[in-house]
């Protein structure tokens, strides 16, 4: 929470919507732990990193319905062995997974 | 206060809490806050599951890591941990500014007031001219997230640390010293009524083992002790380690 928490007072202080995507799990090598966060508001801003930069897109893309569309909390996975290999996932050989949802200050 | 907001406004107190979220099964996105003084708000929909993430919050606060459990996600924040260093010397310049580039909260404590100024040490958080007992009373008491450093060559000094440290369950106790100063202070320790056993909790000589040769590499080995002992490493060089150099294998293990 402390890695993005300036950002995201100063989002909510300026009237934005904001998401939080919060590293749950981690199987082989990941770089990041349990706990570290990213937070993306509804103007497109970003804060922090859940990955060396590698799926953070796709964390944005299911903010962004959460934000836009009333989407519900939602538990992502990426891994190398995922489908998307190609565009999304890490490449250190590792899976994280990712809760995301809405921020209610 | 939303949880959220609760949970937001401890962590920037800098404080202890646990967050519980459900992130799977019919109650999902439901939240528990766990505080450090075992209160708790909101529910995670059912009462079983409120005791469990109670339970695994209180489990995990002090240990501080976050993890699923089930389908429970425990959040965990908690302050930097606090090194507490006994003896104003060169030592403990180098070991407060290597503190604060790694994340931690340094502090020095010396009677001798002429040594201990906030002048000779810009980047300890607090500077403290007293005996051990009177500087924990000023800077809180040595806890679980507290790690302690004596630098001093002043057994009266070492001696009153360690009393206080080895009634305390702080998470490392390290001391300066020769082997001779050890087998002294073992000694002198014995007569003050600490058991062998006890004494083990003090490690001595402190750091790891880089060969130092001056006071800022000597103040590295320190640091890099504190940081293997508080991520439960032994602390060899990744290339020989078993995993082949894994850099990220404290997430696996976490």
């Amino acid at each position: 929470m402390k890695d993005v928490i300036e950002d995201v007072d100063r989002w909510v202080g300026e009237g934005a919507q904001v998401a939080i995507a919060t590293i749950t799990g981690t199987r082989r090598s990941a770089p990041r732990p349990p706990g570290a966060k990213m937070a993306i508001n509804d103007r497109g801003d970003v804060s922090g990193m859940v990955s060396g930069g590698c799926v953070e897109g796709a964390v944005i893309e299911v903010a962004d319905t959460i934000l836009n569309n009333g989407g519900e909390p939602q538990l992502l996975t990426f891994g190398i062995a995922d489908e998307e290999a190609w565009d999304v996932g890490l490449p250190c050989g590792g899976e994280i997974d990712v809760w995301v949802e809405r921020f209610e200050p | 206060m939303s949880i959220h907001e609760q949970f937001a406004q401890i962590a920037r107190e800098d404080g202890r809490a646990a967050l519980v979220t459900v992130v799977q099964g019919p109650h999902k996105g439901e939240k528990l806050l766990v505080r450090i003084d075992g209160t708790s708000d909101g529910t995670l929909g059912d009462p079983e599951l409120d005791a469990q993430g109670k339970a695994d919050a209180e489990d995990l606060m002090w240990a501080e890591r976050s993890e699923v459990r089930g389908d429970l996600f425990i959040d965990v924040i908690n302050p930097d941990p606090r090194i507490v260093i006994f003896g104003a010397v060169e030592y403990a310049q180098h070991l407060s500014a290597l503190a604060r580039v790694c994340g931690w909260r340094p502090y020095v404590v010396d009677p001798r007031a002429r040594f201990a100024t906030p002048e000779r040490f810009p980047d300890a958080l607090g500077v403290v001219a007293a005996w051990p007992e009177e500087a924990f009373e000023q800077l809180g008491a040595p806890d679980k997230g507290t790690y302690i450093v004596i630098l001093t060559h002043d057994p009266k000094l070492d001696d009153a640390t360690l009393l206080i440290a080895l009634r305390s369950d702080v998470a490392y106790i390290g001391a300066m010293g020769s082997k001779r100063a050890q087998k002294d202070r073992r000694e002198r320790l014995l007569a003050a009524g600490v058991p062998e056993e006890d004494q083990g909790r003090i490690s001595a000589p402190v750091g790891l083992d880089l060969g130092a040769t001056n006071a800022r590499e000597t103040a590295l080995s320190i640091m890099a002790e504190l940081a293997a002992v508080r991520h439960g490493r032994a602390g060899g060089r990744l290339s020989q380690s078993k995993g082949g150099g894994r850099i990220h294998a404290a997430a696996e293990a976490k």
